[in-house]
C-alpha cells in the first residue's frame, strides 16, 4: 500500500529528496517528513467561482473568477473581513466545497472532493472527544492503514513537537482550549498532507496562547516546509507567519503582497519600516487606513 | 450546593466534598422515599374502604402487603423444588411466594430482553442505513415517524390477534416498540453529529465506512444513551401490557389475575416488583452506557484541567 510514509519521490522534478538532504540543508536535528519530499505540491486556482443559494431563494457569490497560485513550500496568509470569501476559498482547495466554475489543481492534479493530500485545521474544535489525545493525532494514519508501530512512532514525535507528550493518554475533555488546538495541529501534520489548510485555527484563543501556537505552527512549517494556506482575520498574525499575504474582499483577491521580513519576526522586526508599511497597506485594503481604499475598489471592480 | 460550586480556588473539586455531596444526595433521595411511604401509610390508615369480593382495602398498607399479599403470591406457584402449590393442597408459604415471583420474573425477563435486544439491534441498523442513504431516508423515514405517533399500547390487541397468546407475540410487540424508538433516536442522533467532525474525517482520508465506524457511531453514543434508557422504560411498559393481554406466564399475568378479583394488595405488590426491576435495569444500563461514554464531559468524576508543561504555560 502506498502510504504517506512510503512516498519519497518528487512528482514535479522526479528528484528524490532524502531525509539526510533535508537535514543537511536546514540544519534541523529532526525533520518530520517521513521520507517524503516536502517541496512537493503547489496549489493553483484557475478562474474559480463559487455561488451559494440562499434558503430564501436568492444567490450569493462567495468568490468570483479567482486565479491564484500558491507555490510549494509557501506559507500563504489569507486575510479579509468576515463574509468576504476567505473560508470559501479554503474550502474549495480542501474539496469541501465544489467550485461552480473553474478548477483547482494540487501539484499537476485537478482535485475533485476531499483527500488526505490536503489537511485542514478547522476553525471549530474538531478534536474527537471519544479518542484519547494520541489516538486523535494518529487518526489520519489509522484510516490510511499505517501499521500500529509506525503510527505510534509518528504520533509520539508530533506530540513531543507540540509539547503534549505528557497528555498522550488523556481524554480531550481534560485539556484546555490551547492544548486541544495543539492536538488539531499535530493531527494534521502527522497525517503528512501535501498541502495544509488552516481556517482561523487560533481565532478563539487568548493572546498569549495564540502566540504560543503561532510559534508551534512556524516551528512545524520550518521543519516540514509544507505548503500552507492560512486564513486569518488578524493582520498581525499574517505578518508574523506569512511568506506572502493576500487580501480577499467581495469574493476577489484585492491584494497580493510578498512578505520579505526576516525570521524570527520578533517585536523589533515587526516594528521595522517595511513591516509598518506592509501593515498599513493591508489595513488599507481592509478599509481601516485611508489612501489605498480607492485602489482596492478599482481592483475589485 | 452542587459539586461544581464546591471547587477549590484553582478549579479542582475536593474529593471529600464531592463524596459528602454524593452521600447527601443519596440521603435526600431516601428521605423522599420515606416521606412518600409515610404518606401512603397515612392514607391507608384513614381510607378504610374495601372493595370487591376479596374485601381488600382500596389502599393496602405496607404491613398488609408484607403479611397478606406477599404470602398470597404463593398461590401462583405451580409446585416443584419441594414446595407444593396451594392449588394442590399445599399451604401458603413465603418460600412458595418467592418462587412464584421468581419464576414469573424470569418469564418476564426473557420476553423483555429478547424484545428490547431485537428492537435495539434492528432499530440501530435500520437507523444507520437510512441515515446513510438519501433514498432509504426518503422511503422509510416518513412511515416510521408515522408509526412512532401511533400509541404503542393501542397496537397490543392487534399483536394478540396476529400471534395469539404466545411468547413470540409478546416479544415482537416489545421489539416493535423498541425498534421504532431506537430508529427515530438513531436518525436524530446522526443528524446531530457536528459537521466539522465529519469534515475532518473526510479531509484526513477516511472512507464512508470508516467515518461511520470511527466517527459517527461514537459520536452518537451520548444521544443514544438517552434513547436506550427510554427504550428500557418503554420495554417494561410494553411487557406489562403484553402479559396482561395475552401471555401465559410472567408478572403481568399475576397482575391480570389479581385485578380480575380486585386483589389490590397483590396488584400493588407486583407493581412494586416492576418498579424495583425497572429501577435496577435503569441504573444498570445507565452505569454500562456511562462506561461506554466515559470520554464525555458529563462523565467526569473529578473535573479539573491538566496543566500544560511550564514551557507552554500560555495555555
Amino acid at each position: 500500500m502506498k502510504t504517506a510514509h512510503s512516498l519519497g519521490q518528487n512528482r514535479q522534478g522526479g528528484e528524490s529528496v532524502t531525509r539526510a538532504h533535508i537535514d543537511a540543508a536546514q540544519g534541523s536535528a529532526r525533520l518530520q517528513t517521513h521520507g517524503k519530499n516536502p517541496y512537493l505540491a503547489n496549489v493553483r486556482l484557475e478562474r474559480v467561482s463559487v455561488t451559494f443559494t440562499r434558503s430564501s431563494g436568492g444567490t450569493v457569490t462567495a468568490i468570483e473568477n479567482v486565479n491564484l497560485t500558491v507555490e510549494a513550500g509557501e506559507l500563504l496568509c489569507v486575510i479579509g473581513r468576515s463574509g468576504e470569501g476567505k473560508t470559501t476559498l479554503l474550502n474549495v482547495i480542501a474539496g469541501l466545497v465544489p467550485p461552480n466554475e473553474g478548477r483547482v489543481l494540487v501539484g499537476e492534479r485537478e482535485i475533485h472532493g476531499t483527500g488526505a493530500d490536503r489537511g485542514v485545521i478547522f476553525q471549530a474544535d474538531c478534536v474527537y472527544p471519544w479518542m484519547r489525545v494520541a489516538e486523535n493525532v494518529g487518526f489520519g494514519l489509522r484510516v490510511k492503514g499505517v501499521p500500529r508501530s509506525q503510527r505510534d512512532r509518528v504520533v509520539a514525535e508530533y506530540l513531543e513537537l507540540v509539547g503534549l507528550s505528557h497528555v498522550a493518554k488523556s481524554w480531550p475533555r481534560e485539556l484546555s482550549g490551547g492544548m486541544r488546538s495543539r492536538v488539531a495541529v499535530a493531527s494534521v501534520f502527522a497525517n503528512d498532507p501535501d498541502v495544509l489548510l488552516a481556517d482561523e485555527p487560533f481565532g478563539a484563543l487568548d493572546y498569549v496562547t495564540r502566540r504560543r501556537l503561532q510559534e508551534v505552527m512556524l516551528d512545524l512549517w520550518q521543519r516540514t516546509r509544507k505548503t500552507i494556506v492560512f486564513v486569518t482575520h488578524d493582520v498581525e498574525e499574517a505578518l508574523l507567519l506569512g511568506t506572502r499575504i493576500i487580501v480577499v474582499g467581495g469574493g476577489h483577491i484585492l491584494d497580493d503582497h510578498p512578505v520579505n521580513l526576516p525570521r524570527p519576526r520578533d517585536e523589533e522586526i515587526l516594528a521595522s519600516r517595511e513591516a509598518v508599511e506592509t501593515r498599513r497597506r493591508l489595513l488599507s485594503f481592509l478599509g481601516l487606513e485611508p489612501g489605498i481604499v480607492a485602489a482596492a475598489e478599482d481592483v475589485s471592480n | 450546593m452542587s459539586p461544581i460550586d464546591q471547587r477549590d480556588p484553582v478549579g479542582n473539586l475536593s474529593l471529600r466534598r464531592f463524596a459528602r455531596s454524593a452521600v447527601s444526595a443519596a440521603a435526600l433521595r431516601l428521605e423522599v422515599v420515606v416521606i412518600l411511604a409515610g404518606a401512603w401509610e397515612l392514607v391507608a390508615h384513614f381510607a378504610v374502604t374495601r372493595i370487591g369480593t376479596s374485601g381488600e382495602p382500596i389502599f393496602p398498607s405496607l404491613e398488609y402487603l408484607a403479611k397478606n399479599s406477599f404470602l398470597e403470591m404463593s398461590n401462583y406457584w405451580s409446585g416443584g423444588w419441594g414446595v407444593p402449590s396451594p392449588s394442590n393442597g399445599g399451604a401458603q408459604t413465603y418460600l412458595g411466594a418467592i418462587l412464584a415471583l421468581a419464576s414469573a420474573s424470569l418469564a418476564s425477563f426473557e420476553r423483555l430482553f429478547a424484545g428490547i435486544g431485537a428492537g435495539l439491534v434492528v432499530g440501530s441498523v435500520l437507523g444507520l442505513v437510512v441515515s446513510a442513504s438519501r433514498a432509504a431516508r426518503l422511503m422509510l423515514s416518513g412511515p416510521v415517524h408515522f408509526l412512532r405517533m401511533v400509541p404503542f399500547l393501542a397496537l397490543a390487541p392487534l399483536f394478540e390477534v396476529w400471534f395469539g397468546k404466545s411468547d413470540i407475540g409478546a416479544i415482537l410487540f416489545i421489539g416493535y416498540g423498541s425498534l421504532v424508538v431506537t430508529f427515530v433516536g438513531v436518525i436524530n442522533a446522526v443528524g446531530l453529529v457536528p459537521p466539522v467532525q465529519l469534515a475532518r474525517a473526510r479531509t484526513e482520508g477516511a472512507t464512508r465506512l470508516q467515518t461511520y465506524r470511527l466517527v459517527i457511531l461514537p459520536s452518537i453514543m451520548p444521544a443514544m444513551r438517552a434513547t436506550i434508557l427510554v427504550v428500557i422504560g418503554l420495554g417494561w411498559t410494553l411487557d406489562v401490557a403484553a402479559e396482561m393481554l395475552g401471555a401465559q406466564s410472567g408478572l403481568g399475568v399475576i397482575m391480570e389475575y389479581a385485578l380480575r378479583l380486585a386483589y389490590t394488595g397483590r396488584v400493588m405488590l407486583v407493581s412494586f416488583v416492576y418498579l424495583l426491576y425497572a429501577a435496577v435495569s435503569f441504573y444498570l444500563v445507565q452505569w454500562l452506557t456511562g462506561w461506554a461514554i466515559r470520554w464525555h464531559p458529563s462523565q467526569s468524576k473529578s473535573p479539573h484541567t491538566i496543566k500544560p508543561r511550564p514551557a507552554f504555560a500560555g495555555d
